[in-house]
């Protein structure tokens, strides 16, 4: 580090801190109220604008597509491309979520990085203009490492000078271990940051232990969260999933489980705090259990999220920011009542 | 080398011995795949990416055969892959009359000399029929969506008009051509069309009714139409019957055996059992457990295929697999090792190997019923050893006189019975030490490069070392881990007792072998051990303790540690090839002849000082020659805090030494204080001026920024006349600075 950066960074920490002194106590400023929509399929019916409208959620982040790797075609493609079948008329403000794999960051040559920005560009707004979507934010995702950062900024920088243009906000989500050791990892070239607060911990095969979202991991990262250089936006957990196991190591995760996949008594019996066990050997949905295989269930319940919420608030500066769940799927979320969604999203206040 | 140990979980078992090479891609991996002995055609997870060549080339073979090698490979190359359509036209009016104009390349190509002109006719309309064919087979999707028109007008899927026309050619050409060979092989082509056209259906319903003429000769063609058969299936979501097809393709057609494996996936219990259901021999059910076996539950697909077939080849994959697989368990894996490398590496996990596969390998070792009987007695064998049962030395033994004329499987016998002896020895134990030697000494010596040596080397050490540790023979210990740590307390009196024992008489032959493992030799120590008074920059003391040859050693300087200049720029003095370069030995012994020097010649005692303080400043972090700090303990670096944090000195280290530039500094003074040349005295007082500002680097300046003004207020004042004033002008921005101000 320069003498004049470390100079400017010791101020920026002045001020922050500044800042939280005077207004730690309350936030005052209300966030936007968003849900992510990960789901290819984008369809809204009448039951769900009613349920989001009724949570006072204005925005949408839509996953467009990832940017991922074809190995078959050798090349970097769009994959997962969204499909919309209701219309997306203006109920909602809509943000394009593009995820970018490293993967592809990987296989591309540095100099044919603004080549593909070129082509995400293009890509997103023939989307947008199929389905009429009119963004003033957008939005990528990607889990850079030190092998794909400057590949993935130099795309965030093309894009950012594109966007001034047009005034539309670019943002990045920002995972927690990239607020922890931003001087290795960089600050991305955005607008904005998303914080992902969740995800934290090391999947592992503990009985108990919720590697989506506990206090104990997110301790380890919150207190970075303060002096990060991004104006941050946070998401919060409201999914789940199972994790498989196979003596006592993890083999894999069946994502959207619930206990009602597990429900099958000839198949599994309960082995207590969130844990089925396989009574013999079988195939279910593409996945082989040997006898006595395990899954545990990690699931985000709206107490969960509150304290999620909660805790993450005490690292926050006031002012204005959105709050999104993540993500929009009636599994999870038919435990989430309308006085859930407003505590959570109050505690974000 | 390195391959190999990304390429499986740390393991003594070589899956080689059951010499299944067919299988080979399917042993243990860290990878999708085993490493391919071909490593061109796979990426990094040993997975091919493309069969287009393997095909192309076997399709010209097929067509070679087909005309009885009266073609050549290449003449038939050049037609299926590079000829236009209008050249297979040409070529089609040559053979039908002869005399048609026709280009010279073309004329050269051997179909025209076959005499069956039917068979060459057949050929060329095929050929034809291929080509019109190719742009629907071979079609991808664009890369990105936007820059296509909607919908993408070369997706098959929406030129369905196209490939029913081009189909019902086929179909006629199919009942016109000759030979099933030719047949079979527009069939092939029209089942594709469907394919990719997106009519699954059509798809199964074709294939059926032409299954006589697809199945009529067991080629690619034939396999391939099952490849896209089984694709259909699995677009219809029948899971059962493409699960089938895929375990067909993989059993019996090598080529696609990786292909049809990956395609392979039961979904439900229900359809996994439908496929069995549809196997119709034991051969074909086997196969599908075997498949399983790889996928997920070696011991279950053991036991199902041993029931069906005792001595089926099928099993020969799984055993050696399942072996494998449990040594990931009862073997410490790198990333499991924690904080003490010894404490891991040192030990077998017993408890953690599976009992009911050892009983079911030992039951079916006991039946001696199998193809390979040696293989089910060396896995019962080793499998039971990890587990801790001393019944094991008889499957061994069995296995031993089974396989004699196997040299991998008697070496892997040998690594057993030896990582096993070394596992139930005693430290101390004469009778144990003598009985190990032979057999460590065959160990470490060369082996073929799938045995697994190197993991039961380094067990071995491990558990050695925590054995004589645990009696307190400390010396053998630390020898036999290897490596030295500085931090260790009472670390120097282990060097010397390390020296002591490297020099006993008459060593006993595993004490040899136990020096053998240390990474360090005698003149090694003795560097680390000269280090203390070399830096402290009493040369004569240094040489005592390198005695006769120590310092030897390869590490010269780089550059000439007698010279200096105004800016230390060390790169430069790398560059200058005319530099004369020293050993750590040959450096101390010019100082030492210096030191003599200033006595025995005081006519030029102020040059003598001056050598003697550039070598005492070169030596330091500062100089062109601090790599005479590097020993096998201490290193040096370009990162000045890096080497300011003292955490890692150890009391064989001399980082103040290292630093200190003041012995230098008193040599310049004494310099200076023999010299009446003026040009010299400024030379010998900047070179003070810069031994003093390094000081303050060494106190904790860390600004980089120059602090010692007085000195160069002096220099001002009293050494502005001299020449090499102006030179330091012009080189020091520093000085410039100064005299700004």
């Amino acid at each position: 580090m320069t003498r004049s950066s470390r100079k400017y960074s010791n101020y920026l920490v002045a001020v922050i801190v500044l800042i939280f002194s005077v207004s730690c106590k309350h936030n005052t400023i209300k966030p936007d109220r968003a849900f992510y929509y990960w789901r290819n399929g984008f369809s809204l019916s009448n039951k769900d604008v009613a349920y989001l409208k009724d949570g006072g959620v204005t925005k949408l982040y839509l996953h467009f597509f990832d940017v991922g790797w074809n190995a078959e075609y050798q090349r970097v493609i769009p994959v997962d491309e969204i499909k919309i079948d209701s219309n997306a008329d203006n109920m909602f403000q809509y943000i394009p979520v593009v995820y970018i794999a490293n993967k592809a960051l990987e296989e591309t040559a540095f100099d044919s990085i603004d080549k593909l920005s070129r082509h995400i560009n293009a890509e997103i707004k023939h989307v947008a203009e199929v389905h009429k979507i009119i963004y003033k934010e957008l939005q990528f995702d990607c889990d850079w490492t030190d092998g794909t950062q400057k590949k993935y900024f130099k795309i965030l920088s093309y894009f950012h000078k594109e966007l001034k243009k047009s005034g539309i906000i670019l943002s990045s989500t920002i995972r927690l271990h990239q607020v922890k050791y931003a001087e290795k990892t960089g600050i991305p070239p955005v607008d904005r940051g998303m914080l992902m607060f969740y995800n934290m911990g090391k999947i592992n095969a503990i009985a108990g232990y919720n590697s989506i979202y506990n206090e104990r991991d997110a301790n380890n990262y919150a207190s970075y969260v303060k002096t990060y250089a991004l104006p941050l936006d946070v998401a919060l957990p409201v999914f789940g999933w199972a994790v498989c196991i196979h003596d006592g190591k993890v083999t894999g995760l069946i994502e959207k489980a619930v206990d009602a996949d597990f429900a099958d008594t000839a198949l599994f019996m309960s082995g207590g705090k969130g844990i089925f066990v396989s009574r013999k050997a079988f195939f279910l949905h593409g996945r082989y259990f040997m006898k006595s295989d395990s899954v545990k269930m990690e699931r985000i319940s709206p107490d969960i999220c509150e304290d999620a919420a909660a805790n993450i608030n005490k690292y926050l500066t006031n002012e204005k920011r959105t709050v999104s769940l993540f993500d929009y799927d009636s599994l999870y979320l038919s435990t989430y009542e309308k006085k859930d969604l407003e505590k959570i999203f109050a505690l974000s206040n | 080398m390195f391959e190999d140990i990304l390429n499986y979980p740390t393991s003594f078992f070589a899956p080689e011995i059951t010499h299944g090479n067919k299988y080979r891609l399917f042993y243990r991996s860290y990878h999708f795949l085993y490493a391919s002995p071909d490593n061109n055609k796979y990426d990094e997870f040993n997975f091919k990416e493309s069969y287009i060549s393997d095909f192309n080339t076997i399709n010209i073979r097929e067509w070679g055969t087909y005309f009885q090698n009266h073609v050549l490979e290449n003449d038939l190359k050049y037609i299926l892959y590079k000829a236009r359509l209008g050249e297979i036209d040409t070529l089609i009016f040559t053979v039908k009359k002869p005399g048609y104009p026709i280009s010279n390349s073309l004329s050269d190509n051997s179909i025209l000399k076959v005499s069956d002109t039917r068979s060459a006719l057949d050929f060329l309309y095929y050929a034809g029929f291929a080509k019109r064919c190719e742009k629907y087979a071979t079609y991808q999707p664009d890369d990105w969506y936007y820059d296509r028109n909607k919908p993408d007008t070369n997706d098959p899927i929406n030129k369905k008009d196209e490939i029913t026309l081009l189909s019902n050619g086929g179909l006629k050409q199919l009942t016109n051509a000759k030979s099933d060979f030719v047949k079979q092989r527009y069939a092939f082509q029209v089942l594709r069309l469907y394919f990719m056209a997106g009519e699954y259906d059509k798809c199964v319903q074709f294939y059926n009714a032409q299954k006589s003429i697809i199945e009529s000769v067991l080629n690619s063609i034939c396999y391939r139409a099952k490849g896209y058969l089984a694709g259909a299936y699995y677009k219809r979501k029948d899971f059962a019957n493409a699960n089938y097809l895929y375990s067909l393709i993989y059993d019996q057609y090598d080529t696609m055996k990786i292909s049809a494996y990956f395609s392979f996936h039961p979904q439900e219990e229900n359809d996994w059992n439908q496929t069995l259901a549809l196997a119709k021999t034991s051969r074909e059910k086997a196969a599908l457990w075997q498949m399983l076996g790889i996928y997920d539950d070696p011991l279950r697909a053991m036991k199902e295929i041993y029931t069906l077939d005792p001595k089926s080849d099928l099993l020969d994959l799984l055993v050696v697999r399942a072996v494998n697989e449990e040594e990931e368990k009862f073997i410490y894996q790198p990333g499991e090792y924690g904080d003490g490398y010894i404490d891991s590496a040192s030990v077998i996990k017993s408890k953690e190997v599976n009992k009911e596969l050892v009983d079911f390998l030992r039951s079916v070792a006991d039946n001696g019923n199998t193809a390979k009987p040696y293989q089910w007695d060396l896995a019962a064998g080793y499998l039971s050893w990890a587990s801790g049962d001393d019944a094991f030395e008889k499957y061994l033994d069995k296995a031993k006189a089974e396989a004699h004329g196997d040299s991998l499987v008697q070496d892997q016998i040998r690594l057993v019975q030896l990582v096993g002896l070394v596992n139930s020895g005693k430290a101390g134990d004469k009778k144990f030490e003598e009985s190990f030697l032979p057999e460590i000494t065959w160990l470490n010596g060369n082996h073929p490069k799938d045995f697994r040596s190197q993991a039961a080397q380094d067990f071995i050490k491990a558990n050695l070392t925590k054995k004589y540790a645990a009696i307190g023979d400390t010396l053998k210990a630390v020898c036999l881990a290897g490596e030295l740590n500085k931090q260790t307390k009472g670390f120097r009196r282990l060097l010397d007792r390390l020296l002591v024992f490297m020099n006993k008489p008459n060593k006993t032959g595993f004490e040899e072998y136990a020096l053998g493992q240390l990474l360090y030799g005698e003149s090694d120590i003795l560097e680390i051990e000269a280090l203390k008074p070399f830096y402290n920059k009493d040369f004569k003391g240094a040489l005592a303790i390198l005695g006769a040859d120590a310092g030897n050693g390869p590490q010269a300087t780089y550059a000439d540690p007698f010279v200096i200049h105004i800016n230390d720029c060390h790169d430069c003095d790398f560059l200058d090839k005319k530099q004369k370069t020293y050993t750590k030995r040959s450096f101390i012994e010019r100082m030492i002849a210096l030191e003599n020097k200033v006595k025995s010649d005081p006519a030029q005692v102020a040059d003598t000082y001056f050598l003697l303080a550039n070598g005492c400043y070169n030596m330091t972090y500062y100089g062109n020659s601090r790599v005479l700090y590097e020993t096998k303990l201490s290193r040096v670096s370009d990162d000045f805090f890096e080497f300011h944090d003292r955490s890692d000195s150890s009391e064989v280290d001399n980082m103040e030494g290292y630093f200190s530039c003041k012995k230098a500094e008193e040599y310049y003074r004494k310099a200076l204080a023999s010299s009446k040349d003026a040009e010299f005295k400024a030379k010998c007082y900047f070179m003070i001026v810069k031994c003093e500002q390094n000081e303050t680097y060494n106190q904790g300046n860390s600004s980089g920024e120059f602090s010692v003004p007085e000195y160069y207020d002096t220099l001002k004042s009293e050494y502005s006349s001299a020449k090499y004033y102006h030179e330091i002008i012009n080189e020091c921005e520093y000085f410039r600075d100064y005299l700004k101000k």
